[in-house]
């Protein structure tokens, strides 16, 4: 499946989101997409899912305007596992998977032993099955998001949007959630778009990487081309240094603390500029 | 059991992790063992996932399954019984008895008549009628309240937040002191004047809280309460100018089930019937828009077409219950909430449970508003809240622990 976006243009009232992103993915392809807080990914994902109308610019699905097609169509094809997926009520985790199911089921449909079977095998891959019968919102952060992912599963989608999976979680699940949705693209097929903070990670995983900064795409390719030190201080506004991963050569960020921002600080002059967080001397 | 199928799950997880983390971990796709969808799978018969699993996806004890004919059974028998109750008292299985006779072709062959008429009449001109009503009163607002509280997200939501119950009662307030002597197919002006200012209610509470084709789920709870606050100010204020009206309008507006007659009933049904039918086949996109407006989107649902569609159908069924019982409290958030706790939050399972637990739980509440203070009468609606407010703190204090709804 082919999701592919043409420079759009996206307002939330008066101010602009998206200022002409483009960014296309195509099945057992991971496209990571980075940039700082507020540079329009979340809207960038939420207009790639059907949810946000462009202003201006398409969003296509396998060639076929996304707008032309039903929202439950959409969701037949696309997956999204949002941010934020919080409820008040406490669905078992089995319960909220099968919601996955919604879009491929009729009005009076029942569900059958097949959509069973999708939800246990979704629940499965994604290492929640044991959760099956708990409440949802008994559950921690990292297994929260688990079980958003079979969902997104039970899906069966084509394609699937990320919006920042691995916030929150600790190392071990990061890779955990990272290593699944990389099996999932190269084994069976998914188109796979990630917005990711974490630019290693981004790096390690990605296929191709898009850099947004103020709603528009600043770079765009694969992690060796894009993730350099002049990228990440133009987008960021950080000093890094960028070295090669020592077991598989992807491109690693090293911050280099203090760099742009103490420095400015007055009180501080250029050899007193200490690790972020600490303190200069002159502070008192 | 339940240790095998968890021993099987985590062979199958060692299973599937080896091929995924080293092609990972070395960057080098190409390397990759070729595996089959972890969820395409399902759709071939035999697999081993499919089988190992089968256990996990359907165990259900026999009582999961007839929970909701079960309480339909104990709604008819509370029935049954309440029709029984008053200054005559009429045994269960004669009022059995009356009812199966009424039953077209077949009723008069299944039972013969050894009761006075005079027990038939009271039965079915006097109690049923009353009792009917109740039953539809309590399972609108229950099933309303369990709608709102879902789609609105918001445990505090009952049938009223939508300001539906004040612009009943300015229309009854109205019809009451003006003495509008309008009477159409045996229903006097309070309720039909009662339904008309509350669909109107709805109507303004719904545009106003409307921006650029949206719905707010957060504006739409703060507009239905200010304009809930200025019509009870009006309320208050046509009750202060009329006097006289004072008595009869307060018992109005505390919800009242007395003095009404089968014309009530045919009036709401319709009403409540389509507006019940109308939520309940909606149950499974109300647990989707539970998690969310941009969720229920992810998931397809149009977020917007459903709020249109269920806060309609709420709002009907709403406005309905009022204009014939009056404002009856504690009900549409008393009885979702105690079937919330002891069913879960499914609303498939959730809203047809509210239908039988309100109708039963009103019966109940109505039977004891009638024969308590014998020959008098109780507002229907202290009752509801002087028996439906301990028993559901009884229910929060024993699930505390678990910290959810």
């Amino acid at each position: 499946m082919q999701l592919d976006v043409f420079s759009i243009h996206c307002m939330y009232g008066i101010i602009t989101a998206l200022d002409g992103a483009s960014l296309s993915v195509s099945g057992g392809e991971i496209v990571g997409v980075l940039g700082p807080n507020g540079s329009g990914k979340t809207t960038l994902l939420r207009a790639m899912a059907g949810g946000l109308q462009p202003a201006s610019g398409r969003v296509t699905l396998d060639g076929r305007d996304i707008r032309t097609m039903r929202p439950k169509a959409v969701a037949r094809r696309i997956a999204v596992v949002a941010q934020n997926g919080y409820t008040p009520f406490s669905f078992s985790v089995k319960d909220i998977v099968l919601m996955g199911r919604w879009p491929h089921l009729g009005r009076f449909a029942v569900e059958t032993q097949r959509d069973m079977d999708v939800v246990a095998l979704a629940m499965e891959a994604t290492n929640v099955a044991h959760l099956a019968m708990r409440p949802i919102t008994e559950l921690s952060y990292g297994e929260r998001q688990r079980v958003m992912v079979a969902r997104a599963l039970a899906q069966e989608p084509g394609v699937l949007l990320l919006d920042e999976p691995t916030s929150h979680l600790d190392p071990r699940h990061q890779v955990e959630i990272m290593d699944l949705v990389w099996g999932l693209s190269r084994r069976d097929g998914l188109a796979v778009v990630a917005v990711l903070h974490d630019v290693n990670l981004a790096s390690q995983y990605c296929d191709r990487i898009v850099m947004l900064k103020g709603g528009r795409t600043v770079a765009a390719g694969v992690p060796g081309e894009v993730i350099t030190a002049e990228t990440i201080e133009d987008v960021y506004g950080v000093s890094a240094r960028v070295q090669p991963h020592p077991v598989n050569g992807r491109p690693q960020v090293l911050l280099v603390p203090g760099g742009r921002w103490v420095t400015r600080r007055p009180s501080c002059s250029r050899e007193e500029v200490a690790p972020v967080g600490d303190r200069c001397r002159g502070d008192g | 059991m339940r240790a095998t199928s968890r021993d099987r799950n985590r062979a199958l997880r060692d299973d599937v992790r080896p091929d995924v983390e080293p092609c990972a971990g070395a960057g080098a796709p190409s390397g990759c063992r070729e595996g089959a969808h972890p969820v395409s799978r399902a759709g071939r018969a035999g697999s081993v996932g499919a089988h190992a699993l089968r256990g996990l996806a359907t165990p259900r004890p026999v009582w999961r399954e007839a929970r909701l004919p079960l309480l339909a059974l104990a709604v008819a028998l509370v029935m049954v019984v309440a029709a029984g109750v008053g200054s005559v008292s009429i045994r269960p299985l004669e009022v059995a008895g009356i009812l199966v006779r009424r039953l077209p072709l077949v009723g008069g062959r299944i039972v013969h008549a050894d009761w006075p008429a005079s027990h038939e009449v009271i039965l079915l001109y006097v109690r049923l009628p009353r009792i009917l009503l109740a039953a539809m009163v309590g399972a609108s607002l229950s099933v309303a309240g369990a709608a709102l509280q879902g789609l609105l997200r918001n445990p505090l939501a009952d049938p009223y937040v939508v300001g539906v119950s004040a612009g009943a009662g300015l229309g009854a307030t109205i019809a009451m002191v003006a003495g509008v002597p309008v009477s159409i197919l045996g229903v006097g002006s309070v309720p039909i004047l009662a339904f008309v200012t509350a669909v109107a209610t709805m109507v303004v509470v719904y545009s106003i809280a409307r921006v650029s084709g949206r719905l707010p789920t957060d504006t739409f709870l703060l507009a239905g309460v200010v304009v809930g606050s200025f019509l009870w100010a009006l309320i208050s204020f046509l009750l202060v100018i009329s006097g006289d009206t004072l008595r009869e309008a307060m018992m109005w507006l505390m919800g009242s089930l007395s003095n009404k007659g089968y014309a009530h009933v045919k009036m709401a049904f319709p009403y409540i019937a389509a507006g019940i039918a109308a939520l309940v086949v909606l149950a499974r996109d109300f647990n989707l828009i539970s998690l969310g407006d941009e969720e229920a989107r992810h998931l397809g649902l149009d977020p917007e077409e459903f709020k249109r569609i269920a806060i309609l159908a709420a709002s009907l069924v709403t406005a309905a219950a009022v204009s014939v019982g009056g404002i009856i409290g504690f009900v549409g958030l008393v009885v979702p909430h105690t079937m919330r706790l002891i069913l879960g939050p499914d609303h498939r399972v959730l809203l047809p449970a509210c239908v039988f637990a309100g109708a039963g739980f009103l019966v109940a509440a109505d039977t004891l508003a009638r024969v308590l203070v014998a020959p008098g009468e109780i507002p229907v609606g202290v009752i509801t809240a002087l028996a439906g407010g301990p028993f559901f703190l009884y229910l929060l204090r024993r699930r505390k622990r678990s910290g959810a709804l």
